[in-house]
């Protein structure tokens, strides 16, 4: 056996610094085309526009028959506590409005909500639903759940990012018109910080929630989900509450999957594939809490806002496969039409197409 | 890493800079408001106070450290003579509704249904902030919740704005008495629209929270299995008076 004589360089910090002489220049350089070059996350800030925009929507619908009475001039009697804990002009303007003001008020948030959804002109609409949308909210804070006050966050921070990029009216007008869009720099960095912000919020939200969690002796014991789920409040199917109760293996696992999944999340959204199992874990909990917990609009919004971790390359796949399946079963079938705007190519690389991924 | 050249605009790098740095410390500012209390969190009050207070107000301990555990019941009942009779109580003819159970009156409608509209919230939204904040209060100041103040007696036997006040209570404890006193006026104002909904309207009402804590982990299979209840009672009170809008939405 021969030895190799071939001399080896040992690994120094010097050497490294040395070979890597343009990291902090090449590091800014990405850091400023990351936030200059591309809209990111441009699909999945579509999907999150269209899927919290539904679910406020619905929000706003099922709650008409009783809207006047606990947002309207019904809840005057909460004027005590807004007095100290209202919001500031114009979010109180319904404060002492009177019916017709309000009907009228909440029906052009509705309209609002529908112009949101269909991604039309959202760089207007989307500020003004926002104003629309928090001062019916502020009337009643109290009766306000999780996803209310998340949404509202969320439309602040959507206020800079451009929400109609894909599947809203305005791209198709474009599109009729073989227009194309043109994209200021300064729009687009305001664009990928509101994206920055939205993903911060979100690991925000998780992490704290889990957190808070480990510190409580229930969670450490394994049987805090036993008890929401058991009360008049939250178990609104009780046969389906006593069902996942009944085994202990099952409440405790549920219980420690939660936690684990809430603090991992944001640690978990490094890698491609962790960040998938992620996405699956965190999209399982809100389908079990919306069901089991009887709270959809908290579990919906919050997870309408997941969905700008999903690639724009993933986006396309689903769009691609439900078109194909609307194809199979629609009687009134077309010749397959593209499903992506001309310029999307181009401007969605998987790798840039959105923020994490 | 791609090692591309790109000349940066100023204009643009000045955007990003203000703006990321802006975003940057407002998510700090969150994690601080809505983390646990740490030194850090109690040097930047109230400035956080000021800031979150509003459309930006957030808490993130969903159902933790301790998840919701209890079922909450906001009861009361109502007084449906003129004040002065009611006053005299049922030996002077005053006319008395039977408790009422409002939280699992609404609670009906949620039960075997997701999309329950909000006003199944209400009372149970009044019930948890009238609790914490009764339990702020010094024992004494418990045991005076419970008496009647009637016919513009202020509760507490004193305007808790006035000189008379400040000089009664320490700072803390005059704020702990105006923060439940504004839940209790929220609590006996809903009362009061319950009570124009119920019985055509009422000149005083009466409030008990009521709360239950579910059974045990361990004993979910002992159908005999009880637990004790807790309550908070808070005495009689004169109804408040809303405009004609509001009473037109409740009646």
């Amino acid at each position: 056996m021969e030895l190799n004589e071939q001399p080896v360089e040992s690994p120094s910090i010097r050497a490294w610094i040395a070979k890597n002489k343009s990291f902090g220049s090449d590091a800014l350089s990405w850091i400023y085309r990351w936030f200059t070059e591309n809209r990111n996350a441009s699909y999945g800030l579509a999907v999150m526009r269209i899927a919290s925009g539904l679910f406020i929507l619905g929000w706003l619908l099922f709650n008409i028959p009783v809207a006047a009475k606990i947002w309207g001039p019904g809840s005057a009697y909460l004027e005590p506590y807004r007095s100290v804990l209202g919001y500031k002009w114009p979010l109180d303007i319904l404060r002492d409005a009177g019916v017709g003001f309000f009907v009228f008020w909440y029906t052009v948030a509705i309209l609002l909500a529908i112009l949101f959804v269909a991604g039309w002109q959202t760089r207007i609409i989307t500020p003004l639903f926002f104003i629309f949308y928090t001062a019916i909210n502020a009337q009643n804070t109290p009766i306000s759940d999780g996803g209310n006050y998340f949404i509202r966050i969320m439309l602040i921070y959507l206020i800079f990012a451009d929400l109609s990029k894909r599947w809203s009216v305005d791209s198709w007008l474009r599109q009729r018109k073989g227009k194309k869009k043109r994209e200021f720099e300064v729009v687009t960095v305001l664009h990928n910080i509101a994206l920055c912000l939205v993903v911060a919020q979100l690991c925000l939200v998780y992490l704290e929630a889990g957190l808070y969690k480990v510190q409580g002796d229930l969670w450490q014991n394994g049987t805090a989900m036993y008890y929401p789920v058991s009360s008049e409040a939250y178990g609104i199917f009780p046969w389906l509450s006593g069902l996942i109760t009944a085994n202990s293996w099952i409440v405790s696992l549920i219980t420690y999957v939660t936690v684990v999944a809430q603090i991992a999340f944001p640690f978990m959204l490094f890698h491609k594939i962790s960040r998938r199992i992620a996405l699956v874990m965190i999209l399982g909990m809100h389908i079990g809490i919306a069901v089991v917990m009887g709270l959809p609009f908290f579990s919906g919004i919050m997870a309408s806002a997941d969905a700008v971790l999903v690639s724009s390359t993933t986006w396309i796949i689903i769009q691609k496969w439900l078109v194909a399946r609307w194809n199979s079963i629609s009687p009134f079938k077309k010749s397959p039409q593209p499903v992506q705007e001309p310029d999307e190519i181009a401007d969605d690389e998987p790798e840039k197409a959105s923020a994490i991924v | 890493m791609r090692q591309q050249k790109t000349k940066p605009k100023l204009f643009t790098v000045l955007v990003l800079l203000i703006a990321g740095l802006a975003a940057l410390g407002h998510i700090g500012a969150t994690l601080a408001f809505t983390g646990p209390s740490t030194p850090i969190k109690t040097s930047l009050q109230p400035q956080l106070n000021k800031y979150f207070l509003g459309p930006l107000d957030q808490g993130w301990s969903l159902f933790a450290p301790g998840p919701y555990s209890q079922d909450e019941y906001f009861t009361m009942r109502a007084c449906l003579s003129s004040a002065e009779v009611c006053a005299k109580g049922s030996s002077g003819g005053a006319e008395f509704t039977e408790w009422r159970n409002v939280t699992a009156e609404e609670m009906k409608s949620r039960a075997g249904n997701m999309f329950a509209n909000r006003e199944t919230k209400q009372s149970k939204s009044i019930h948890g902030r009238l609790w914490s904040a009764a339990s702020d209060l010094s024992s004494s100041a418990r045991k005076q919740i419970g008496n009647p103040y009637v016919l513009g007696t202020p509760v507490f036997g004193v305007d808790l704005n006035s000189a008379e006040a400040r000089k009664k209570y320490s700072s803390s404890e005059l704020s702990n008495l105006r923060a439940y006193k504004r839940m209790e006026d929220t609590a006996v104002g809903f009362a009061s629209l319950y009570a124009i909904e119920q019985w055509g309207g009422a000149s005083m009402v009466e409030i008990k929270l009521r709360r239950e804590p579910i059974v045990p982990f361990a004993q979910r299979h002992d159908e005999k299995a009880t637990t004790k209840s807790r309550e908070t009672y808070i005495g009689w009170r004169d109804t408040k008076k809303f405009d004609e809008s509001t009473v037109s939405v409740w009646s």
